[in-house]
């Protein structure tokens, strides 16, 4: 095991221009298309988005857990200052459920339904540890109860199929937790739960980040959940990072129209009983098939001129980006 | 009771299954439905609200006519369900299901989809069936010259029109939309919600909507039913209910239901009604 030392101002996280390329029957699909960000020590940031934006995708390609055939290109992609974009899958399989901790939608297919719980977070601890049994046992044991499961010694000698959905999420948080790492990437945690067991997923969630110091990027396609959690927001579309900013900001006044149409067209957004139809987003998203000319959301956004058809760089605001000729007037004016 | 007539009733139903885990084990009752009534006035959005396990989808199959109750009786338009046929509950009631993808024949085109209803019930000539579908598809906001696309052809959203469309066709009174938006992004949840509620503003369609979403049902629904282990445990009007309900069950899907409120985190809930899970 390598070790690395800790600048404060070094990210844990570090992506630069990253792209993952899938094979489709119709042609490649350029699904990310050069993402950047950053993730600092024990900060929160959500990647939002719709369906098919490439917030999961980019995660995967983080993980280097990108399906067969995908392809990964990147300027740079560090994890507390190392290179993990070429330094290979067995160094990644290495980090990945040690400094790294992951959780994903579907709890039963982070789990091996033909292993008790107990035998699951043990063994993630002897592979990243020189452990003995009774000690990869005392800390499964641990984890468990800072998981809030009651009777974790019962629950250890049991499968994942007798627990609940809600459970078995706490249990695929305690197995993220069992070598103390220093980032969570979770992907859609709470999204197969129930609106209760999601609400306390989620809090436990954030209670465990603070008590252990962790940044965590969660992706997420519920702006409620982003709102109420995220140091900064990163706005994903057509595979394109098109709005980033610190969260309370970003709500108060959102600079790409994407991201406007996005929170106008939640049922929250409208007065109750006024009758009124929700505000929509014509059209559809573009194929990403191929290269892409101009502003990806061109088509479908009420303000777009022709210089949309350009090629847009995503603009600093100052502290803020976002992927739109219109986005620096707000500030220009100020 | 509602001082419109009710299109629909429920006399408190009940709703038994035997489960057996294996030869030798003993047969366990489960009790998805236990002594549920309920009224569907004439135009009005009735919301079903619950989560998993709470017994809300065997109500939706017992309105459906799909399985009859263990005890108690669905009414429609006062007549006992179980004395009507399928064809004539269907000429009454269609079912809008969650996922587009997987309630759409793959095989069949848009046009087919939707103007089988129409065949099945033999209802108009060939030329009275083609201006039927394409009214019906205008209704739904899809474009005519998606009727010869295949659904694979069509967005999560366009599929959803069709299998509104679809439900649409015989003309029923009430539709029974089961989690309509779960399956889709909040831009094409928008315009579903829009849809709906023109439609039973123009077509004056009753319509029981069944989510767990507590904003979809809020932007919908008149009245509002709360199910929790099989039983209606709170009913009212929507603007009552959603403000100030009475049951801690209620009170606690309320506060679970998050809304943009920037660095407010999620709130803690107390335990009281359901243990840690």
């Amino acid at each position: 095991m390598t070790t690395t030392t800790v600048s404060e101002s070094q990210p844990v996280l570090s992506v630069r221009d990253l792209h993952v390329r899938l094979p489709h029957r119709a042609g490649i699909v350029h699904a990310v298309r050069g993402v950047s960000f950053d993730l600092q020590r024990g900060e929160t940031v959500c990647i939002v988005g719709e369906s098919g934006c490439g917030k999961s995708m980019s995660a995967m390609a983080i993980l280097n857990l990108l399906p067969r055939g995908a392809k990964r290109e990147a300027g740079a992609v560090s994890f507390l200052g190392e290179d993990v974009l070429n330094a290979g899958e067995r160094r990644m399989s290495e980090l990945r459920g040690d400094k790294i901790g992951m959780i994903f939608q579907e709890p039963l297919t982070a789990l091996n339904p033909s292993l008790t719980v107990g035998e699951q977070l043990m063994e993630v601890f002897r592979r990243h540890r020189p452990a003995r049994k009774g000690e990869a046992r005392e800390r499964a044991l641990e984890m468990l109860g800072q998981v809030g499961i009651p009777n974790p010694s019962e629950r250890m000698s049991q499968y994942p199929h007798q627990l609940s959905g809600g459970l078995r999420q706490r249990v695929v948080i305690a197995m993220a937790l069992m070598c103390e790492p220093i980032m969570i990437i979770a992907d859609e945690p709470t999204t197969a739960l129930d609106v209760t067991i999601q609400a306390q997923i989620l809090r436990l969630l954030i209670d465990l980040k603070d008590r252990f110091g962790l940044a965590l990027l969660l992706i997420t396609h519920d702006l409620a959940v982003a709102s109420r959690v995220a140091d900064r927001i990163v706005v994903m579309y057509a595979g394109e990072v098109v709005e980033e900013a610190e969260t309370s900001a970003f709500f108060a006044a959102p600079r790409h129209p994407y991201a406007r149409g996005l929170i106008g067209c939640l049922p929250s957004a409208q007065a109750h009983g006024s009758g009124a139809p929700l505000q929509i987003i014509p059209g559809t998203v573009p194929s990403l098939i191929g290269e892409m000319r101009g502003c990806a959301f061109r088509e479908r956004c009420p303000e777009a001129e022709p210089v949309c058809r350009e090629t847009i760089a995503l603009r600093d605001l100052g502290g803020r980006r976002a992927r739109c000729v219109h986005a620096g007037l707000a500030e220009a004016l100020a | 009771m509602s001082p419109k007539p009710s299109v629909l009733s429920v006399r408190n139903a009940s709703k038994t299954y035997r489960l057996t885990a294996g030869m030798m084990a003993p047969t366990r009752e489960v009790h998805a439905v236990k002594d549920v009534s309920l009224d569907l006035a004439e135009g009005e959005v009735l919301g079903l609200i619950g989560e998993s396990g709470c017994g809300k989808s065997t109500l939706s199959r017992l309105l459906l006519g799909l399985e009859a109750p263990s005890s108690g009786e669905v009414f429609l338009d006062s007549r006992p369900i179980s004395s009507l046929s399928r064809r004539q509950i269907a000429r009454v009631l269609q079912p809008v299901f969650q996922d587009p993808y997987s309630s759409l024949n793959p095989r069949e085109t848009v046009e087919q989809a939707v103007s089988r209803p129409l065949e099945v019930h033999g209802i108009g000539d060939r030329a009275a069936i083609r201006r039927k579908v394409a009214e019906t598809i205008d209704a739904v906001g899809l474009p005519r010259r998606a009727l010869s696309s295949y659904p694979n052809q069509l967005s999560g959203g366009q599929r959803q029109r069709v299998a509104i469309a679809r439900a649409l066709i015989l003309q029923p009174r009430i539709l029974i939309c089961d989690e309509p938006t779960s399956a889709l992004d909040v831009s094409v949840q928008a315009q579903i919600l829009n849809l709906l509620n023109d439609l039973r503003k123009s077509a004056n369609i009753s319509l029981i909507l069944i989510s767990h979403n507590l904003q979809v049902v809020q932007f919908l629904a008149d009245r509002v039913a709360v199910m929790y282990l099989g039983k209606i445990i709170e009913e009212g009007p929507a603007a009552k209910i959603l403000r100030a309900p009475s049951e801690a069950y209620t009170r606690r899907l309320l506060a679970s239901a998050l809304d943009i409120a920037p660095g407010k985190g999620i709130p803690q809930l107390d335990n009281g009604v359901a243990a840690v899970a």
